[in-house]
């Protein structure tokens, strides 16, 4: 019956493609599985012809865990392994790095996720002249803040670490390693997350500075929590300041660092013009807050064409993005300790104080969103400061924020984005009367020229309105009467096409629906 | 411009750029010069060929993949991640999609190699063994001996 069966299946269709394809489709099958060890297991399950396949593709045996590494080391033959490691039971863990330290040679990466340091040393020791990516982090179950043992995993390191060359991608979270004890020669990726305990001999922003010098082929930076209360101020005197170059430099990340390590990486990295930033800080900015002291150095900002704010109770978020869309920047400011309505003005506050020190003169197209109306939350004299950091300002949207429309309905002599061409309110609470008011006052009554408007700038072009609740149904009408050159869209409350395509379009002015 | 004839006889005139995707024409351009004649190809169909060139077409001013490109897939670790253009090039049924892998196998087109491969592998990906049977109509030829010794193999591996 068997031999009838290998018959019909060397009839089926995908029997066509020759042995060397299908372990080139196993290979790719058997990769991104994650913690899964079933698919080549299952691979090697279908039928004898593929499990023969399967037995001969030592490539798909690689992904080595404590339970499959006694059959799959054998299978993998000389290939490239990828050695994972979860610990659970101490004497489970001293067996699988019996079976894998043999062949310790051909590890190709090691993902070690421990709170047992012990384990850690002992894999971290061996000696893995072709590792290309080590992940190692401190927790599990029953995981504690990394104990003082942490340091003592430096000396070995120091050792067994120094022929690295070939390590491509390094990510440590809530462990502290020595960085000098690695070759960052050929490092792409480096990921610092949660790192508290270190050496009280050791500044760790410097050895940090120094190693991302000796970075050259750095691509993606991840700095998260790390080095918080173990550094003082002082200690910045002490780094050169010497520019560290990293070119190949993409994504940038610094989410909740220590000021003095924060205010160190951006002062050193010559950041290039196609870095993408992202920065998280708790910070508690006052209305006094100079946050060029706070981010001595933000790269790109004439760069960004189109940014997107939000704001909430308690904080605030920019997205800036270059004229082709690419994001350039984005920063999200969480103010501690503080909640409620009451904090919206700080909030607010503290967002424009930023504008003001970081300017972005190139923005032509802003949305601005909330999570709610708040309506009555701030002074329009601060939004009248935001928008002038604006100036070249086509298209506007507000999500929200009725006192922002406000801000925008210009007084005589008042000059607010004076290139304004396009406007979309979306959920927003302004009345009608003050939105007639708001187009009079940016667009000269019927009869006159479209080309000269109340007060010197452009008149609005384009006005879109989505579910704004407070608006009657004679308002087109009305609109169009008094300002027959703007395109008008209006998309009632209940209207289902508000949520389409249509809603969200203008030509080349596109928004997402989606709050940020 | 090249001149490839396909097994069914049918003739497809294309650009130089187009054919020289396959590192096979590419090899034979370069043997034989210039030159008007006709190239077989003996284990391709016009309804492939077509398809193969639709793709070469598509990818013809892209850098070829270097030595040093397919050295570095051998230690890297692989993704079955395709291309927007490739996923909707290769959404054609199983006998084609054979077929084109076939052709890109023979032509040595590694980049069209790769898409077909992938795409087979992300059909068997998450499946169980007798849904990857039942999938590619394969019957299940073990013996009763075979299977329990992969099953007890299986479990081992997996529940440790």
């Amino acid at each position: 019956m068997a031999d009838l069966g290998s018959k019909r299946n060397s009839l089926a269709p995908i029997s066509c493609l020759p042995d060397e394809v299908l372990s080139l489709i196993f290979e790719a099958a058997c990769t991104d599985r994650g913690s899964c060890q079933s698919a080549p297991l299952n691979v090697a399950a279908v039928s004898r012809a593929w499990r023969d396949i399967a037995l001969r593709t030592p490539r798909i045996w690689n992904a080595i865990t404590i339970s499959s590494a006694s059959l799959f080391l054998p299978r993998s033959k000389g290939c490239p392994l990828d050695i994972e490691v979860n610990v659970g039971c101490h004497s489970a863990t001293e067996r699988y790095f019996a079976l894998c330290i043999p062949h310790s040679d051909r590890w190709r990466s090691l993902n070690i996720r421990t709170w047992q340091g012990d384990v850690l040393t002992m894999f971290l020791s061996a000696r893995m002249p072709r590792l290309q990516s080590l992940v190692a982090s401190w927790g599990g179950r029953n995981a504690r803040r990394p104990p003082a043992e942490a340091e003592s995993f430096g000396p070995q390191l120091s050792i067994a670490q120094a022929s690295h060359s070939q390590l491509l991608t390094l990510d440590l979270d809530s462990l502290y390693l020595p960085l000098n004890s690695f070759n960052f020669s050929r490092l792409v990726k480096l990921r610092l997350a949660s790192t508290h305990s270190t050496s009280a001999d050791i500044t760790p922003t410097r050895e940090l500075l120094h190693t991302l010098n000796a970075c050259p082929n750095l691509e993606v930076l991840y700095l998260d929590k790390i080095y918080l209360s173990t550094e003082s101020e002082s200690h910045l005197h002490q780094y050169a300041r010497a520019p560290i170059h990293l070119p190949l430099l993409r994504e940038a990340s610094f989410h909740f660092l220590s000021p003095h390590t924060f205010k160190a990486v951006l002062t050193s990295i010559q950041f290039t013009t196609s870095v993408s930033m992202s920065i998280s800080t708790n910070t508690d900015p006052t209305v006094d807050t100079d946050w060029r002291n706070v981010f001595p150095v933000v790269p790109n900002l004439s760069l960004i064409h189109e940014l997107k704010i939000f704001l909430s109770d308690d904080i605030w978020d920019v997205t800036g993005c270059d004229f082709g869309g690419k994001s350039l920047l984005t920063i999200t400011c969480v103010l501690k300790g503080r909640r409620g309505t009451s904090n919206l003005t700080h909030i607010v506050s503290s967002l424009i104080a930023f504008v003001q020190h970081h300017p972005m003169p190139h923005v032509i197209d802003l949305r601005i969103a909330g999570s709610r109306d708040h309506s009555s939350a701030a002074a329009l004299h601060d939004f009248h400061s935001l928008f002038a950091g604006f100036p070249l300002l086509t298209s506007l949207t507000i999500d929200y924020w009725s006192a922002l429309v406000d801000a925008i309905i210009l007084a005589p002599g008042e000059v607010i984005f004076p290139r304004l061409r396009r406007l979309c309110l979306r959920w927003n609470t302004i009345v009608h009367n003050r939105l007639v008011e708001l187009v009079r006052a940016r667009n000269r009554p019927s009869g006159a020229s479209v080309s000269d408007s109340a007060n010197g700038g452009v008149p609005l072009q384009r006005l879109t309105l989505v579910e704004c609740k407070d608006i009657s149904d004679s308002l087109a009408s009305e609109l169009r009467e008094m300002a027959p050159e703007i395109k008008y869209r209006i998309f009632a409350p209940d209207s289902s096409s508000a949520d389409s395509d249509d809603a969200s379009t203008e030509g080349d002015f596109e928004m997402d629906f989606n709050p940020l | 411009m090249v001149n490839l004839v396909t097994s069914d006889n049918e003739s497809f005139t294309v650009e130089k750029a187009v054919a020289s995707r396959s590192v096979l024409i590419k090899n034979m351009l370069e043997d034989v010069g210039e030159s008007d004649q006709p190239i077989p190809l003996p284990n391709v169909t016009a309804s492939v060929l077509k398809k193969v060139l639709e793709y070469c077409d598509h990818h013809k001013n892209e850098p070829m993949p270097t030595s040093e490109d397919l050295a570095a897939e051998d230690t890297r670790k692989r993704t079955t991640d395709i291309g927007e253009w490739d996923q909707k090039f290769i959404q054609v049924d199983q006998e084609m999609l054979f077929e084109i892998i076939l052709a890109a196998n023979y032509l040595d087109i590694k980049p069209l190699l790769d898409v077909g491969c992938k795409t087979v592998a992300n059909m068997i990906k998450g499946k169980t063994p007798e849904e990857i049977r039942k999938l590619f109509n394969i019957v299940n030829d073990f013996t009763p001996e075979e299977e329990a010794q992969i099953k007890k193999e299986n479990e081992w591996a997996e529940d440790r």
